[in-house]
């Protein structure tokens, strides 16, 4: 499915840190694990993600290191910081009470 | 063979248009997204799935902005304070005069003034200077004015002189420019020296005063130094501020 751009971006940063918030992920990771969760549904421009991550960085939620992944290869591992907990926290509720609400208003929507 | 070419120029092309003046994060989204692609594997489809460049680099712009103007604030503060301190020097050494009755050493009378047609033109060549940067940017613009202007007052309030001192150096900075279109290269810096001392000549007659020529035309090799080696200091600042914090800003 194509979604909004502005969508897309307004939701990044939530899957982001809900991704992130599990385990340790690098960028490429990141966004497989969200096209297997959603069964192939969401799908972005992986560039994208990219500017994302540095900003989420600069802004205290994520940290990073540089590491090893299972192939032996250098991986940029993302990972939250407690800051980045707490947002996470914050934005999950947030997307919980949206959906809801929204659900209760398009449920009998019939297009 | 020819995917894991487009690759590397698609990196380096993102890492160098995202103005990212920090050394590290430039080298860290370079290897990033070198290796983005070596864990996409099919590298076709994931050039591909990468979406548009020019988006992508104007969210890393708009990520590392505040930086990036900081450090184009700090690279103009430099180029201000060394052409500054180049243009007073050479001021300096043109209005020293031996003799005296108290001292072996002294000013000119008139190195208030010239000091301060100095410091005026200095910042005018500055001001220039980022003002018509190519290619020519908006952004740019009101802030060369704004900052021109700041700087002027600053002087005026130091040096106590009124805007025909600003005038005066934009009048020389206009002659200098002409003497400078001379196509007989060799004949240009001795012109501009020539013109410069004939113009302080003509402004001490309009003051009703006197000049000797000599110290016209030592006046004007003063002012014809600043003209020749402000841009010049301004292009070797350029190029630091290039070489250690990627400015790219005159490169589309």
């Amino acid at each position: 499915m194509n979604y909004d751009r502005e969508f897309l971006t307004g939701s990044l940063g939530t899957l982001i840190l809900a991704l992130v918030g599990e385990r340790p992920m690098y960028g490429y990771e990141i966004l497989q694990e969200s096209q297997r969760r959603s069964g192939n549904r969401l799908s972005m421009k992986e560039g994208t993600l990219y500017p994302a991550l540095h900003q989420m960085e600069r802004a205290g939620l994520l940290a990073s290191e540089w590491r090893q992944g299972d192939t032996g290869r250098a991986r940029k591992y993302y990972r939250l910081t407690a800051k980045g907990r707490r947002q996470a926290l914050s934005k999950r509720r947030q997307w919980e009470a949206m959906s809801a609400a929204m659900r209760s208003i398009l449920g009998g929507f019939n297009g | 063979m020819d995917d894991s070419r487009d690759v590397d120029a698609l990196i380096a092309r993102i890492v160098r248009d995202a103005r990212i003046p920090w050394r590290r994060a430039r080298e860290d989204l370079r290897r990033e997204l070198g290796s983005h692609f070596e864990a996409a594997g099919d590298t076709r489809a994931a050039l591909r799935a990468f979406g548009d460049e020019a988006e992508l680099v104007d969210e890393l712009r708009r990520v590392y902005r505040r930086d990036y103007l900081m450090v184009c604030a700090a690279k103009v503060l430099v180029s201000v304070v060394v052409t500054l301190a180049v243009a007073l020097a050479l001021q300096l050494l043109v209005s020293l005069r031996f003799g005296g009755t108290a001292t072996l050493l002294h000013l000119s009378a008139g190195f208030r003034m010239s000091a301060a047609t100095a410091t005026a033109m200095a910042v005018c060549l500055v001001a220039t200077w980022e003002f018509a940067r190519r290619p020519f940017e908006d952004w740019l613009a009101p802030g060369a004015m704004a900052f021109y202007v700041g700087l002027v007052l600053l002087a005026v309030m130091v040096y106590g002189f009124g805007g025909a001192t600003v005038l005066w150096s934009v009048v020389l900075l206009g002659l200098g420019s002409l003497c400078h279109r001379l196509s007989w290269r060799k004949a240009r810096l001795p012109l501009t020296v020539l013109v410069f001392a004939l113009a302080i000549g003509a402004l001490h007659g309009t003051e009703n005063a006197t000049v000797d020529f000599l110290r016209a035309l030592v006046a004007g090799a003063g002012l014809a130094a600043i003209w020749r080696s402000t841009p010049a200091v301004l292009d070797r600042i350029d190029q630091l501020f290039a070489h250690r914090f990627g400015l790219n800003h005159g490169e589309p």
